[in-house]
């Protein structure tokens, strides 16, 4: 799959993205890849499960900042609405985190899945 | 100096540091600065502080995420404020948060400005840069306003060894024509200062001169006998003793000395003019009130006339004048504390002797 058709598929606005690396595409892909073995969504899992409030906030913030950054626009508004819900309901945002968290983990094993299919551009800083 | 600084800054790119835990959001910041800057990265805050705390770094700017492990956004401005660096290097907080909350958190502790991720790197460039220009040319406009302070303080100095020469010269000059060598004046400022001195050494408190101050009152002490212009040669160099009549215009030179300073533009703003004065006046009273012109007595004289004329005295007695030869310094220590040539404050002969006694040791 050539980038072009993994940005359609995951809705990645590639001029904005790629400005962001200087349009070197390279670079990009070899970031986009390293979300694949990135930890913070499993981080974010976690905190979930251990009802860890202050640990939830902080992986959903990074996720979103780093999907942002990536051009991953859709996966960066679900994090945006967790970080949201802890932030304006605190604990009670235990009561619907399971429905945010599934619409999320959605996003994330598409955007993983079409990672995989990705061919590997050229790579190096 | 201040053509280095230039130099300085037009050859060596600026470096920015970027701290986020986030490599992708590390490298994204990386490709937008590093053509033109040079580029250090930090993972956390505690990294960071090590980079910016040392001086060799010289970090231009900082671009600082909030949420990070081991030492936060927040934490980090903290130490940093604390060591001092808060308005010396302009920090922006690169954030995903962009709460009002964070935000004015963020610039209450200082933080220039605040950028939200996603990044739009031309804009994100723009805002540093123009920051960065703006210190720069502030850190050159405070080099420029130090250098020309250094400048000012040079002219001073300039100044004030010009005016020590001329009155020197001057003061000299005077000197010559009652024919004593030009070393007379050297001598007794020289002995001015170490009686000051040794005053403010015995009693700190009593005699509490500054050091500026005793500089002034030793070049002061030096126009003591300017007056002596005024006096005729047929009285100032007669070999033999002056008649009563002599005696009397002698005694004139001290009140025309402070009539020629009095023709000093502004002398009474300036102490040095203000110590010489004094000194013109009344270097001739005596401890008793026997002495001239106005028969002041005890501490009636200030303490820097009473310097000059004990100085005067011992070194009329220690040097030859067109009327006597010159007498051993142990008989003329031994004829000031007989009262041969006026009485003169205790603490002052005391102190004289502390100063012979220190000489003839060395």
């Amino acid at each position: 799959m050539t980038l072009s058709e993994a940005g359609k598929e995951l809705g990645i606005n590639l001029d904005v993205a790629l400005e962001r690396f200087a349009g070197n595409e390279g670079l990009y892909i070899k970031f986009l890849n390293k979300m694949r073995s990135d930890p913070t969504f499993a981080m974010l899992e976690n905190a979930v499960a251990d009802r860890d409030l202050s640990a939830v906030e902080r992986a959903a913030h990074t996720l979103k900042g780093v999907s942002a950054n990536l051009g991953l626009d859709e996966l960066s508004v679900k994090c945006a609405d967790i970080v949201q819900a802890v932030r304006t309901e605190g604990n009670d945002a235990f009561g619907h985190m399971d429905a945010l968290m599934e619409t999320c983990r959605q996003t994330y094993s598409k955007m993983i899945s079409i990672l995989e299919e990705l061919d590997q551009g050229e790579t190096g800083c | 100096m201040l053509e280095e600084v230039k130099v300085q800054t037009q050859e060596e790119k600026d470096t920015i540091l970027i701290v986020d835990d986030m490599e992708i959001n590390r490298a994204i910041l990386c490709e937008t600065f590093r053509a033109e800057h040079e580029i250090m990265e930090a993972e956390n805050g505690r990294q960071a502080l090590d980079i910016v705390l040392n001086p060799e770094n010289s970090i231009a700017a900082v671009l600082l995420d909030i949420v990070m492990p081991v030492m936060d956004g927040f934490e980090f401005l903290r130490h940093f404020n604390d060591a001092g660096l808060g308005g010396r290097i302009p920090v922006f907080l690169i954030t995903a948060d962009g709460s009002d909350k964070s935000m004015r958190i963020g610039y209450d502790m200082g933080v220039m400005d605040i950028i939200e991720k996603p990044i739009v790197p031309y804009f994100v460039k723009r805002r540093v840069e123009s920051v960065l220009e703006l210190f720069r040319a502030r850190k050159q406009l405070s080099n420029k306003v130090e250098v020309q302070h250094l400048q000012i303080r040079e002219q001073e100095e300039e100044i004030f060894k010009l005016n020590y020469a001329i009155i020197e010269t001057l003061s000299t000059a005077i000197e010559f024509r009652s024919g004593e060598s030009g070393t007379h004046v050297k001598r007794i400022s020289g002995l001015t200062r170490m009686l000051l001195e040794e005053l403010r050494r015995m009693d700190p408190a009593e005699y509490a001169f500054s050091d500026d101050q005793i500089g002034q009152i030793a070049t002061a002490a030096i126009m003591h006998d300017v007056g002596k212009i005024a006096i005729s040669d047929v009285i100032l160099n007669k070999p033999g003793k002056l008649t009563d009549d002599e005696y009397e215009i002698m005694k004139t030179h001290t009140v025309k000395g402070c009539e020629i300073l009095e023709l000093i533009p502004q002398y009474k703003e300036n102490m040095l003019y203000r110590y010489a004065y004094d000194i013109c006046r009344h270097h001739h009273e005596r401890w008793d009130g026997r002495g001239y012109p106005d028969g002041l007595k005890g501490e009636e004289i200030s303490v820097w006339a009473q310097v000059v004329s004990i100085a005067d005295v011992f070194d009329a007695l220690t040097n030859e004048r067109v009327y006597k030869a010159a007498i051993p310094v142990e008989e003329a220590v031994t004829m000031i504390h007989e009262g041969k040539c006026g009485t003169f404050n205790p603490v002052l002969m005391e102190a004289l002797n502390h100063i012979l006694e220190a000489e003839a040791e060395t």
